[in-house]
This record gives C-alpha cells, structure tokens and sequence, in this order.
C-alpha cells in the first residue's frame, strides 16, 4: 500500500513535499508583490500557525490568522492575500483547504450550503417554501397594512385611470336610459352605511360585449354595474344589495390590497426574469384579472347583510340574486362554452353556501 | 480601410488601418500573416496585401506601402514612404487566450444559496450576492495562467442599490401617480446620471485585480456630462440616429479612462464602424423577421383566417421581428460590436484579439433561450457560463513586451490611504 505522502504526490503534482502528520506542507504557487504585475514561482510553505514565501529573492512568513483565504471553489485558484497589499495564487490547494480547515478557519453559511449538492438541494427546497409562505401568509398581512398609507388623493387617481383603461380597451357607455341610471342612482344612496364606515361611492353604468352579467368596485369608491346585471335583477332591492356587497369590497380596501399583492409578485417575477419594462403593462390590467379571495367576498358579503339590515331590507335578497346568477351563468356556458372572461360567480364562493349565510343573518341578527 | 487579420488560425477584426500599422510594428502581423481588408476582399498574405503580388519583388517584400485605396502596384520612382520595423521578433508566446474554468454545475449552487439568503433576507442579502457572484465569475478567469480577482465590498453595492431604489422608485411613482410631473422627475433623474455611472465605473475597475494589481478609472463627472448631455440628448431628439454616436463615446468613455499600472487605455476607433454596426443589425432583424413570415407563407393563408388580418398584422408582425432579434439581431449585433470593440482597444502595450463567430453565437443564445424557457429559469446559471465561456476565450491577449512589466502608479502608502478614502463614499450601481 502506498504511503499517504505518496498518494498525494500522484494524485496532487503542486505539493512538493507533505509530511505524514499533515500539519506542515508544501505548496508551488505565484506571489505577486502588489507593486508589479511580475509573477514570482515560490514555493508556500504552511506550518499551521505561520505560512512561509520562499521564492528567488522572496523570503517572507505571514501569520496564518492574518491572512485572508479566498472562498473555496472547484476549479479557481486558491488566493492568499496578505496584510501588506501583496498575494499569492495556488492553482491546487484542496490538501491546503482541508489544512486551513483544521485551524478552526469556518466557512460562512453560503459556502457550506453551496459546497455539496445534497445541501444545495435543500436550499432550493427551502426556497420554494419560504416563497410559498410568503406569498400564502406575509403577502396578505403587508399589502392590508401598506393599503392604509396609501391617500385617498392617489386612490382615486388610480381608479380613474383604470376605468378610463376599460372604456377605451373592453367598455362600452351602457345603453339604459338617463332615468333608469338616475333612477338607481337614488335608489342606491339611500342605503345608509353604518355611521363609523365614511363611504363616498360613485354608481357608474356601462356596457360590454366581454364575460357575464357583472359589477366591480375600484378602491376609490367607484361601482361600476354592467347593463346585463341590471336587466337581471328581479327588482331594484336585489341591486342595492349587490351595491352594498361592493361597497363592502371598498370599505375593507379589497382592491387595493389585492392591487398591492399582484404589483409584489409582477415585481419578484419581473426581477427574476430581469424584464423589468414588463411591471407597468401588469400593473393597468390588474384591476379586474385579480380574482378576490373567498376571504374577501365573506367580509363583503358580511358588510352588505349588516348594511341591509340597518336599512331595513332583507339580507337574502343579495342570496336569492347569486343563485340566480349562477343559474343563468351556468345555462349559458352550456350555451357556449367558452370560458368567460369576467365571470362573475367563478372567483366567488358556491352562491347556495352564501345564500345561506344570508339566511342565518335573519335569525340571528 | 478595415484589416483582418489571422492568429493561430482564428480570425480577427475587423480593425482600423491605424490598428494595422501597429500590429506591424510590434511584430504580430508578419509578412506571411493572413489578412483580409475591404479593397481586396479576400484572404492573402499581408506580404501580397500591401505589395499586390509576392512573386514579383520577392526580394525586397516591404517595400512601400502608399494607403488605402491608392494603386499597389510598386512605383520605383517614388521613395518609400513607410517600412514597416520589426522591434521584436515574432512570438506566439506573447499571445494569452483568455481562459474560463467555470462550471454552470457549480454556479448553480452558487445562485440558488444566492437566492434563498437574498429571500429570506428580504432583498438585503443581494449585496452579498453580487460580491460572490462576481468573485465566481474574475477568480475563474485567467490570463498567463493568473487569474482575476474582485473585491467590492457588499455594504457599497448595498448603498448603490438604495440610491437606485429611491431614484428608480420616485421616477416610477412620478410616472404613475402625478404623471403631469413625470418630465420634472426624468430631468432630476437625468443629473444623477453622470454621476452615478462615473462612480460606479470607477468603483468597478477600482475592485478588478490581476495580479494584486489593481485597475484604475479616471474617468470624471465633467467628461461623462458631456456624453450623456450632449451626445445623449442628441440620440434622443434624433429619434435614435444617433444612438450610434452616443453608444461609441460611452465606449470611449470607459476605455479611454482605464488604466492598469501605469499604462492607460486607449480606444483607437472613430463612430462610423458603430453606425455600420448598428445599421447592419436593423437590416439583418428586418429580414430574417420577415423571410421568417414568408417562410410560413404556406401557413399564413391559415393565420389570416384565424386570427384575422388586424391581428396578424398589430401582433404576429412584432412578434416574429422580436423573435428575429434575439435569435439573430442580438448575436449579430454582440458579435460584431465586441470584436469591434476590443480589436481596437490597447492597454499600453497590449491589444486585443476577439474572434466571436455569429453562428456560435447565435447557437449559444438559441439553446440557452429554450433550455431557460423550458426549466422555468433554472437553466440560467448553465446558460450565464456558456455565454462567459465562449465571449472569455474568444479574446486573445497580444502581450508584445510581456505581461510581468506594469507597474503600480502610486507608493503602497498613497495607494492604501485612497483606498480608505474612496471606500467611505463608495457605491455601484449596475444598470
């Protein structure tokens, strides 16, 4: 069997000599002085405490915690750089690493991690968790406390530009009647929301050749019903609780909020493809493509049932009107059966589950 | 007249005639060096370049050289006006590929932990990523068998990185919330400009080492205004015509300003090769987008009842263009724009041979696009390698007086105390 020197003398041509004990080797490398770009053969000697130059015309001993060792890597050359602005370069130095591990030298947690694949493997891993988790749980609770720094002065710049958006790409002016509109509009401000709720809202009608009947809020307090749900109502009561369900949208900032998130994740997203141009076309569309929670329909769906109760009014007229809704969803995507863009019952709870939340609110309340 | 000119069996250039005459003159052109230039069109000795055929004076092969576009033929009457002197003997020793050891494997691990320390930090490890990032990617070059080193400190990047939040993040807030002051926000972002690519310049060249040798930017606040404010706004208000222009001072900004040791570089080229360039990219991306769309002509009848002729025109047009320059434009535009670049560079004595092929490229980008696509991004570290691979090795040192001569400017004292100095105020920024 071959004696541990000479099986690395084989395997390893750099080291001159190494001794048994391995607390003292022998290194060939080049020393450069920091004043000239001349490279000096020398040979490194490393002593456990001390690293010696020894070279023509070089003779200098370094003490080995002063020296700074580069981050191992698998093919770079090994760097020792000394106090005085000078260096030396070794182009094979795993013994001299495994030798400077042995002094009590720790590596910093990145290169533990990335030295092996198993560990490598478990960062990934643990990436894919923490991003998971802090999409799932940080997100939510970041963007509700950023969506109260955010004025209502840019609230409503923000919601203007956005339906403006709509009007010239999806919107069409809605075909009711001035009365109608004038109509509802009244019908509709005399909800009273519950005096601490300080809700301005502004009912805006349009028309669209895109998706079902539906209604959207914009953080500003702008309601927007499309003619179709209108026309759908069984009667005037059964808008007004659509009307409060979207306010309740605007009273607990739904929009915002969600506007928050999906500008986090095109941001994360755009920094890991490095497009950053791409965050500005994100952030016009994002308004209505955002589906809301299940979370963020039953706090809307709690306002509008309190909201109708304290005007006196049923709050199973939002339920019996979701059920309906569904109904004439569902027949009509059997009709055609393409998906709709803007479906209203899809991003929402089953409307049985919430026409029956709706009836509890009677018995309870 | 553009040279080009063969070097261990790679070719190189295109170069000026300024370029040329130097090559000559330190020795790495000879009289049996292939070389290729505009008036010949094709590759002949440079002994046949300059005195149009060998055979004829194959006794006195340097005799005169009288410019470009001038007759070769030989005019005995006139006296010489140019012979070239061979200083030094010609060796291949004084000739460094530039080496490249790393591995995508490795620089996988490397930007997972990366990223897994900069998410879980929030964003501040990033710092920290870009110092072993580019440690990574100096230490595995090597020229002369020595290799690069880096030695930026994070907590610097992590100051540029604020800086560039906080004006990126008011210019986009200005864009988007009060966008009738977004013109106001542009020029105050505008004066930061000189300044922060000024700074970040040289806090780069000030952290790049050979040797323990560090590089140096002198490059000042004053010459880059001038650049950004002059032949900037001159690209913008020429809707782009210019861009080549203003791209080439930048250029010269950077190479013109770098030194190493004692020697400084010099960018020895005038624009119009940019506009060549540049112009030659636009052409080539315009054609293959649109040989791409009649290519697919059989399937276009089929297009046009699909989506309709408004469709295919606004969207499926662009598209194929876009598509046509990444896979083509880009590498032809990288391709011709670096050899350009560093076939014209010297650093005192040195020069550089950069030898990209198009197709090479092209290839490189293609796969490392797909694999990227397919792996949703976890192809990247392998496809960064390629790309540094192949750019590294494609350039060759021509080191005529060796490379063991540069010597530091400044006293070790004055060097470390600058050092102290300029690390208080340092930042990088990297657009």
């Amino acid at each position: 069997m071959k004696s541990l020197q000479q099986h690395m003398r084989l395997r390893m041509p750099m080291i001159l000599t190494s001794h048994s004990d391995n607390s003292s080797a022998e290194f060939a490398g080049s020393y450069y002085d920091g004043k000239s770009s001349r490279a000096h053969s020398v040979s490194v000697i490393f002593n456990g405490s001390t690293i010696s130059i020894n070279g023509p015309g070089i003779k200098r001993t370094y003490q080995t915690s002063s020296v700074k060792v580069s981050e191992p890597l698998d093919n770079a050359h090994l760097m020792l750089t000394f106090k005085d602005g000078s260096a030396c370069e070794l182009p094979d130095s795993s013994i001299l690493k495994s030798m400077l591990a042995k002094t009590g030298r720790r590596e910093s947690l990145a290169v533990c991690l990335q030295s092996k694949w198993t560990t490598a493997a478990f960062a990934f891993l643990f990436l894919i968790l923490l991003i998971a988790a802090g999409y799932k749980y940080a997100l939510p609770v970041v963007a509700d406390a950023a969506s109260h720094y955010i004025s209502d002065n840019t609230l409503s710049i923000i919601s203007s530009k956005t339906l403006q958006n709509l009007d010239i790409n999806m919107l069409k002016p809605s075909d009711l009647t001035e009365e109608r509109q004038s109509d509802l509009r009244r019908r509709m401000s005399e909800i009273k929301f519950a005096d601490n709720a300080n809700l301005k809202t502004n009912i805006e009608f349009r028309n669209t050749p895109f998706g079902g009947p539906n209604a959207f809020a914009l953080p500003d307090g702008t309601i927007v019903f499309f003619d179709s749900l209108v026309n759908l109502a069984d009667n005037d009561e059964q808008l007004a609780a659509v009307y409060a369900h979207e306010a309740g949208h605007v009273y607990h900032r739904h929009g915002v909020r969600m506007m928050i998130q999906s500008s986090a994740v095109a941001l994360v997203l755009a920094s890991y493809f490095g497009d950053v141009s791409s965050i500005a076309g994100a952030l016009t569309g994002l308004m209505l493509n955002a589906k809301y929670s299940r979370d963020f329909e039953r706090q809307a769906d709690d306002f509008a049932a309190q909201t109708l109760l304290n005007n006196n009014l049923s709050p199973t007229l939002l339920g019996d009107f979701l059920m309906k809704l569904e109904r004439k969803c569902k027949k009509k995507q059997s009709d055609n059966n393409r998906s709709m863009l803007y479906d209203y019952i899809s991003s929402h709870p089953a409307a049985e589950e919430r026409a029956r939340e709706m009836q509890r609110y009677i018995y309870h309340k | 007249m553009n040279w080009h000119y063969k070097i261990e069996g790679r070719k190189v250039g295109p170069i000026s005639q300024t370029e040329m005459d130097r090559l000559v003159k330190i020795g790495l052109v000879r009289p049996d060096t292939m070389v290729w230039n505009d008036y010949s069109n094709r590759w002949q000795t440079y002994n046949e370049a300059v005195n149009g055929s060998s055979d004829e004076d194959a006794d006195e092969p340097w005799a005169p050289y009288k410019g470009p576009g001038k007759s070769f033929q030989q005019n005995s009457a006139e006296p010489p006006k140019y012979r070239p002197v061979f200083t030094t003997p010609l060796s291949y020793e004084t000739c460094h590929q530039i080496e490249f050891t790393g591995s995508g494997s490795e620089y996988f691990r490397i930007w997972i932990v990366n990223l897994l320390l900069t998410v879980a930090t929030l964003g501040i490890y990033s710092a920290w990523a870009k110092v072993r990032r580019n440690k990574y990617f100096y230490r595995n070059t090597r020229i002369a068998g020595s290799s690069f080193d880096y030695h930026g400190r994070p907590i610097a990047i992590l100051k540029g990185r604020l800086i560039a939040a906080l004006l990126l993040g008011t210019l986009f807030l200005f864009k988007n919330i009060i966008p009738d002051y977004y013109l106001f926000g542009l020029v105050v972002f505008g004066a930061f400009v000189p300044w922060l690519v000024t700074k970040s310049l040289a806090f780069r060249m000030r952290n790049t080492s050979w040797r323990s040798m560090r590089f140096r930017f002198d490059g000042t606040v004053r010459k880059a205004a001038k650049v950004f404010y002059i032949h900037g706004l001159l690209s913008m208000l020429s809707g782009g015509i210019f861009y080549p222009l203003f791209y080439h001072r930048q250029k010269a900004f950077l190479f013109n300003n770098v030194s190493f040791g004692r020697e400084s570089g010099n960018f020895g080229i005038s624009s119009a090769p940019f506009f060549g360039v540049i112009l030659k990219t636009a052409g080539i991306t315009a054609l293959a987008g649109m040989s791409i769309f009649f290519l697919s002509s059989t399937m276009l009848a089929t297009i046009l009842q699909f989506f309709g002729t408004k469709i295919a025109v606004l969207f499926l047009i662009p598209v194929l263009i876009y598509l046509s320059f990444i896979f083509i434009g880009f590498p032809f535009y990288q391709v011709n724009m670096t050899n350009l670049i560093w076939n014209n560079f010297t650093l005192g004595s040195l020069s550089f041979a950069s030898s990209l092929k198009f197709s090479r490229f092209a290839w490189i980008t293609l796969c490392n696009t797909l694999f990227t696509l397919i792996t949703l991004g976890l192809y990247w570290p392998w496809a960064v390698v390629n790309l540094t691979r192949y750019r590294a090795e494609s350039i060759t040192l021509v080191a005529q007086n060796g490379l063991d001569q540069f010597e530091a400017g400044l006293s070790d004292e004055e060097s470390a105390a600058a050092h102290e100095i300029t690390d208080a105020y340092d930042f990088d920024i990297s657009f």
